[in-house]
């Protein structure tokens, strides 16, 4: 992977008016985006492509947006998830954040909250994929230098 | 006289007999029977006497007093009712042993007629014969008697069981009255005082008899019923006369049941519900009538209305529920485009980024009024958190926008910990200062202030704007009540259902032209409704 290499949406909703809205924004922001409008799509895509992102309507013809979060292929870094749904209630946002979501907003959301926290997730992830990295390099190091020393005393 | 041998009656000793209620004359003896034929036809009357006939001597004691007598002559009725033979000759005493005691009145009569001569008649029970007799007693010659009598245990027996037959009839008859009066008094008290009127109509439709209870039931009298021709028809509902005069007709010519609601105009001239019924025909005098009861049902009608309405409203409910949520994808297109136009127009002249801005307030509010929809059609799910009321207030401020001319004093500064819907509470908050702020066009003085009492705290918020008038008061909390041109009239009974389901309590008190305050009431323990986290 690249430095420079734009972040990847995977936008996932049936409702096309939303699919174009977003996109579209998301474009001028300067991401790829990505569309699936079933829950199958989704993973089938997920499946087939990298995303860094995707941002899921909770309610999708064939499934219920947080089975989708478990569904989709576990990549590393892991793929940042925000739940978008109509449903106002503490209790299924607090589902959907333990069944894998990094973010919960509610529709028709704020094209700016809605940025932010796409920004935000994308921060986080750029951390915890240094933070790997710091991690093999750490352990290459470790097993190079273990490596030395068995050769000598060998 | 002619004369047989051995033959020779006395004829002067022999007196007019009174045989029971026959009567024998003597003298015809003179006129050719002979004594002989004359003594045959006695005897053979005597034999075929149904009467027993005893003809005695009476034996008087030194002092005159009766003691005994002796049979003389008796005929076949008298051994056959008293069951004894053979006694002429013999002694009263020795053929009905202990009678002197047992019967002493029986004796006393033999003997007073014995000796006074005066006939006596009396009953009497014999319990030596087990037989109660019917004895008259006559004197045909001085110290003697003749005792005539008949067995009339039979009779006397039938006499007792029909004099007991006709007391225990005389009981019944009694008894019967008795229930009858009682259950004629429980059906006066029935008719009386239950809601409804018996009726009796002619195949005609006019009405011949009313119970009393009319007025309660209707409001007319019962006399009023007669005041005009047609007087009940003349007052059933336009619309529902044509139903009630056909199923009338039908009771009469088919048989059917009757039984029909209809509306009728009371002296007040205001309708009421009438349930009026009747089932069957009957014929008096040539002419066909029938029986029927009415009731006033219009508590019944409008309760059913009552609730045909909240079906109805709980149906758009729920209708609601589902719009709700379809809104919510056509509105976030508008938004999304309305913001990416906004976006790509960098350089767009200010009327276009004024019509987007139109287009994003538009769809905030029409998001709004989903949000109000939903909220007040669902049941309400509180998350209770610990918080302030001083920590709402400053969120509520915060984010609700109040207007250069209107000043704001607020003095919620209590810190101590209550148990409440956050969210919702800055919501119900944040309602009633908007419509403080709507109600000062022309700016004014908003205040706040809270208040804490031992198991609850209350937030008053105060405007000096127009008031409410009083007869707008009551419907403030009526849902889709609104004197504004914009909004749906939800605000306020949210805001109810908010603190209600803390199991607080809202009031306001206004006087127009100087101001409202609205006050809040929640108990520090709050009663939540069940639905938590549902």
């Amino acid at each position: 992977m690249h430095e420079n290499q734009k972040p990847r949406i995977l936008v996932v909703d049936d409702d096309e008016g939303t699919r174009k809205v977003v996109t579209t924004a998301l474009s001028m922001e300067g991401y790829v985006a990505d569309t699936a409008s079933s829950g199958n799509e989704a993973i089938q895509k997920s499946n087939n492509s990298f995303y860094n992102l995707a941002l899921i309507d909770i309610h999708l013809p064939d499934m219920d947006g947080t089975e989708l979060l478990m569904a989709m292929k576990e990549t590393t870094p892991e793929m940042r998830k925000i739940i978008l749904t109509g449903y106002p209630a503490l209790q299924n946002s607090i589902q959907a954040l333990n069944k894998g979501a990094h973010g919960y907003l509610m529709k028709p959301v704020n094209m700016d909250d809605l940025l932010r926290m796409i920004e935000e997730n994308l921060a986080k992830q750029r951390e915890a994929k240094e933070y790997s990295q710091q991690k093999v390099t750490g352990y290459v190091e470790t097993r190079f230098r273990e490596i030395q020393a068995e050769e000598k005393t060998a | 006289m002619r004369r047989r041998e051995n033959t020779l009656i006395n004829v002067t000793e022999i007196k007019p007999l009174d045989i029971g209620r026959k009567t024998v004359r003597a003298s015809t003896i003179r006129r050719g029977i002979t004594e002989r034929k004359r003594l045959e036809l006695y005897r053979s009357l005597l034999q075929s006497m149904l009467e027993g006939f005893a003809y005695c001597k009476m034996i008087f004691d030194g002092n005159g007093r009766a003691v005994d007598f002796v049979y003389l002559e008796v005929n076949g009725a008298f051994s056959r009712l008293t069951g004894l033979e053979d006694v002429v000759g013999r002694r009263g005493t020795e053929v009905i042993p202990g009678i002197k005691q047992e019967s002493p009145e029986l004796f006393e009569s033999y003997g007073r007629v014995a000796l006074t001569g005066n006939p006596e008649e009396f009953e009497i029970h014999v319990e030596a014969l087990a037989k109660t007799l019917s004895i008259s007693v006559y004197c045909p010659t001085k110290g003697h008697f003749v005792a005539v009598f008949e067995d009339i245990t039979e009779r006397k027996q039938l006499l007792k069981e029909l004099e007991t037959y006709c007391k225990h009839l005389d009981d019944l008859v009694e008894e019967r009255t008795r229930l009858m009066r009682e259950s004629v008094a429980k059906y006066q008290t029935v008719v009386e005082h239950i809601p409804v009127t018996v009726w009796t109509g002619d195949s005609a439709g006019n009405t011949i008899f009313v119970t009393p209870s009319t007025k309660v039931v209707y409001g007319y009298a019962p006399e009023e019923l007669s005041s005009e021709p047609n007087f009940w028809f003349k007052r059933i509902h336009p619309h529902d006369v044509e139903k009630v005069k056909c199923g009338y007709n039908a009771l009469f010519a088919e048989g059917k049941q009757f039984d029909v609601e209809y509306r009728f105009r009371g002296p007040d001239g205001k309708w009421i519900w009438l349930r009026d019924s009747a089932n069957a025909t009957y014929e008096k005098n040539g002419v066909q009538y029938t029986d029927g009861v009415v009731e006033n049902i219009t508590k019944r009608k409008e309760l059913e209305e009552r609730i045909l309405k909240s079906e109805r409203l709980a149906a758009i409910g729920e209708t609601t529920a589902m719009v709700g949520h379809d809104l919510r994808n056509p509105l976030q297109s508008i938004m999304g485009a309305a913001y990416n136009i906004r976006r790509q127009l960098r350089n767009a002249d200010p009327s276009t980024n004024e019509m987007l801005a139109v287009i994003g307030n538009g769809v905030q509010y029409a998001n709004g009024i989903i949000n109000d929809l939903l909220d007040y059609s669902r049941e309400m799910q509180l998350q209770p958190q610990h918080t302030t009321p001083g920590s709402i207030m400053k969120q509520t401020l915060v984010n609700v926008k109040i207007p250069e001319n209107i000043r704001v004093e607020e003095t919620v500064s209590d810190n101590q910990t209550i148990l409440v819907d956050e969210a919702k509470m800055r919501r119900a908050i944040s309602n009633l200062v908007e419509n403080a702020v709507d109600a000062m066009p022309n700016g004014g003085l908003l205040s706040i202030s809270g208040r804490r009492s031992e198991d609850q705290f209350s937030i008053s918020v105060t405007d000096t704007g127009v008031g409410i008038p009083i007869d707008h008061l009551t419907n403030l909390w009526k849902p889709f009540y609104t004197t504004k041109a914009k909004g749906m009239g939800l605000g306020l009974p949210i805001v109810k259902r908010i603190i209600e389901a803390h199991g607080g309590s809202i009031s306001v008190q206004s006087i127009v032209g100087q101001g409202s305050t609205f006050t809040l009431t929640i108990p520090i323990k709050p009663a939540l409704e069940v639905n938590q986290n549902a």
